[in-house]
């Protein structure tokens, strides 16, 4: 894959750039970072906002922000408007060059401000626009969503064009979603899913094609239709769970941070402290679900020798009696078999024929497997009693860890319900009804709690109506072979499901080995970012918890500062970039904003080792981009510009 | 489907595909996804019945196999 790096970025007009500015930003080989430095205010994060605006009509920046008077701020520049009069329009546009080898694109996006009566704007941008250069020529595309949904699709954009500040909020709560989206997303696997549905429905009309089948075909078609929109049903029921789940929680959300705004600070003291415990008690039920894994795979290891023990002890002291007694291994028996071959006769006088001297031989070989599985049982047994002894004192380890967490858990709960009742005792008159917002958090709370048990109990009934399912296909399809008329459209569909199964198995493998890979990436760049005396070990579960774990085995990750969250997320992003396989150019505001001098200067050395081959550009402020940030990127820059703010303009100048 | 435009991961698995028809189909239907990634619902019945039509005949299914 050539990498597809920003080529330069023109702005004209747009925010605190009046007339035309170009950004040149087109990287040498080995030096892959572009540095764009300016204070606060002066047009660093409208540098992001004018590549998302331009791409996906959106300035990310702005959008996710709770203060609505932003939105009204115009997207030509000040100094522009003010030299036009009321009702007057002023227009402007961005340009965004991508691509390294052909083929290139010029996306562009124009955009217009209209100065209102009264000093009001209303700003407006058109359609997207694209050039793609093929073979040496410039030709417009067509269909330009579709282009760039090949290019930098739009649910992706988050993972490359980001704020680095924001980042310590992506493992707050709700982060495993994050998580699992971020690893879907980055690795096309929308792409898969898609093709498995289309294959799915395709693989159906096939099947109504089975016509004239019989009387026990038809009653064998209607089962499997009955079975497969059983498993229709409950997995729409399942959707609807998961979104009334969402719901539920916003609801608890915006409650919490009405109760946040209370007149008293008791209240609000009582709210952050339930905020902690929330958290913590989501990491310790985390820990409890992946211990109790550990449990039950230490109990099947330990399980069928422990069963089996007092044989193993039985059978031991037998083997050495026997031994003792000389009559393990059977040395006489061996030596008289031997003694008779010689002889060649029986004790009885008889003359031994080839029948008797091969049952003898027989025998004899027989005599000396005892005599090995004696000596293997002597050794072998004890070597068993030693590793069941091991793997229960592991076992027992596993249960008192549980037994640990659980009782946490019943600490957490009960200092929860005791907050709950105070808030719900809550009688000072203010504008926050207290009382009331907390009686309807109890009843969310509750909710919520069905809607996961009942969750939970959709997943288990999906996976057995596909079981169902697939025993009623194959009834099916047995009957219907039967008549050869039927073999050519059998012979489509077992087509289209061997393709539907190469797909299914694709995104499974990939979804583990990026998973995998994933997490061998966050533990090393992680820990070699926030070096401490103590290794710390960062996993990432199949079900996309993010483990932080000290040498006490303990989860961190519900009580990491705000600094180590953001590099913990950097490092998710990175390795996500750097495993995914996808190729996009990464754009970050603020990238060391909260993090301390010494990660800060690690993780400016790092990052462009961490993802090679990735074109990255830092939007950072006069304090991220220190001298000694600066000397320990020096190596990886090719491009450094200085926005200089003066007069509602700016000026992109090159470092001196 | 430009090669380049979809995930290398992906693109490694397709050529691990062992049977030549499926893993040629498969190759036809993933172009297909990328090129309609967008759409809410692509119509893609007559495109998959074309690609189809193209690899049936020289298929190989389970039961002439064995």
């Amino acid at each position: 894959m050539s990498q597809l790096e920003i080529r330069s970025l023109k702005l004209e007009n747009y925010r605190q750039y009046a007339g035309e500015n170009e950004i040149k930003l087109q990287t040498v080989e080995n030096k892959c970072v572009n540095i764009i430095q300016g204070e606060n205010g002066a047009g660093k994060s409208n540098i992001l906002n004018a590549i998302t605006l331009c791409l996906y009509g959106k300035e990310s920046h702005l959008d996710e922000t709770k203060d609505n008077e932003l939105e009204s701020y115009p997207y030509v520049n000040r100094k522009v408007l003010d030299e036009i009069g009321d009702n007057e329009t002023a227009e402007g546009r961005i340009e965004l060059a991508l691509g390294d080898d052909e083929p290139e694109y010029i996306f562009s996006r124009s955009f217009k401000t209209v100065k209102l009566n009264g000093g009001g704007f209303s700003s407006q941008h058109g359609e997207l626009q694209l050039k793609e250069k093929r073979g040496g020529d410039w030709k417009s595309v067509e269909h330009v969503s579709t282009r760039l949904n090949q290019i930098l699709p739009v649910h992706v954009h988050q993972y490359f064009l980001f704020d680095g500040e924001r980042l310590d909020e992506f493992f707050g709560e709700g982060y495993k979603e994050r998580v699992k989206d971020g690893l879907l997303d980055v690795s096309h696997i929308e792409l898969l899913e898609n093709g498995i549905d289309h294959l799915e429905s395709f693989e159906g009309d096939f099947e109504k094609e089975l016509s004239e089948v019989g009387d026990a075909a038809e009653r064998k078609r209607n089962e499997y239709e009955r079975a497969k929109q059983n498993v229709k049903d409950l997995e729409d029921n399942l959707e609807q769970t998961k979104t009334d789940i969402s719901e539920t929680k916003a609801h608890i959300q915006t409650i919490d941070e009405k109760l946040q705004d209370s007149a008293d600070p008791e209240v609000r003291k009582k709210q952050q402290r339930r905020e902690y415990l929330s958290s913590r008690l989501e990491d310790i039920r985390d820990d409890i679900k992946e211990v109790r894994k550990e449990a039950s795979r230490e109990l099947v290891k330990a399980g069928p020798p422990l069963y089996a023990v007092q044989s193993l002890e039985y059978t031991l002291s037998e083997l050495r009696e026997l031994s003792e007694q000389g009559k393990l291994p059977p040395k006489i028996q061996d030596t008289f078999i031997e003694e008779l071959l010689d002889k060649g006769e029986c004790i009885c006088g008889e003359e031994l024929t080839k029948s008797h001297r091969e049952h003898l031989l027989s025998l004899q070989q027989e005599m000396s497997t005892v005599v090995e599985n004696n000596l293997e049982g002597k050794m072998a047994i004890p070597r068993l009693q030693q590793d069941t002894q091991e793997d229960v004192e592991t076992l027992i380890e596993k249960r008192q860890k549980l037994a640990n967490l659980e009782d946490k858990e019943r600490q957490k709960n009960k200092e929860l319900n005791e907050i709950s009742e105070q808030l719900k005792a809550h009688d000072i008159p203010e504008d926050v009804d207290v009382q009331e917002l907390e009686k309807q958090r109890t009843e969310y709370e509750d909710q919520l709690e069905d809607l996961q048990e009942q969750k939970g109990k959709l997943e288990l009934r999906i996976e057995q109506a596909e079981e169902n399912r697939s025993e009623k296909k194959k009834a099916f399809n047995e009957e219907v072979s039967k008549e050869e008329k039927n073999a050519e459209v059998l012979k489509k569909i077992q087509f289209v499901e061997s393709s539907r199964n190469e797909l299914q198995s694709m995104k499974n493998d990939i979804v583990s080995s990026v998973r995998e890979e994933i997490q061998t990436k966050m533990d090393e760049y992680f820990n070699e970012i926030i070096w401490k005396e103590e290794d710390y070990t960062v996993s990432l579960t199949d079900d996309y918890q993010v483990r932080v774990e000290g040498p006490r085995n303990d989860n961190k990750i519900g009580s990491l500062s705000a600094g180590e969250r953001q590099v913990l997320a950097f490092s998710f992003l990175a390795a996500l970039t750097s495993v995914s396989g996808f190729n996009a150019p990464l754009v970050i505001d603020t990238p060391l904003g909260r993090i301390s001098s010494t990660p800060k200067r690690r993780l400016a050395q790092n990052l462009p080792q961490y993802i090679d081959d990735t074109q990255m550009t830092f939007l950072m402020t006069d304090e991220e981009y220190t001298d000694e940030v600066r000397v320990n990127m020096k190596s990886h820059v090719s491009n450094e510009y200085k926005l200089k703010f003066s007069d509602e303009v700016t000026e992109v100048v090159s470092y001196e | 489907m430009e090669r380049e435009d979809v995930n290398e991961l992906i693109l490694q698995k397709v050529d691990e595909i062992d049977d030549d028809q499926v893993r040629n189909f498969v190759e036809d239907v993933l172009r297909f996804e990328r090129a309609e990634l967008d759409k809410q619902q692509p119509h893609y019945k007559s495109d998959f019945g074309d690609y189809l039509q193209r690899y049936i005949d020289h298929w190989e299914s389970y039961n002439q196999s064995n």
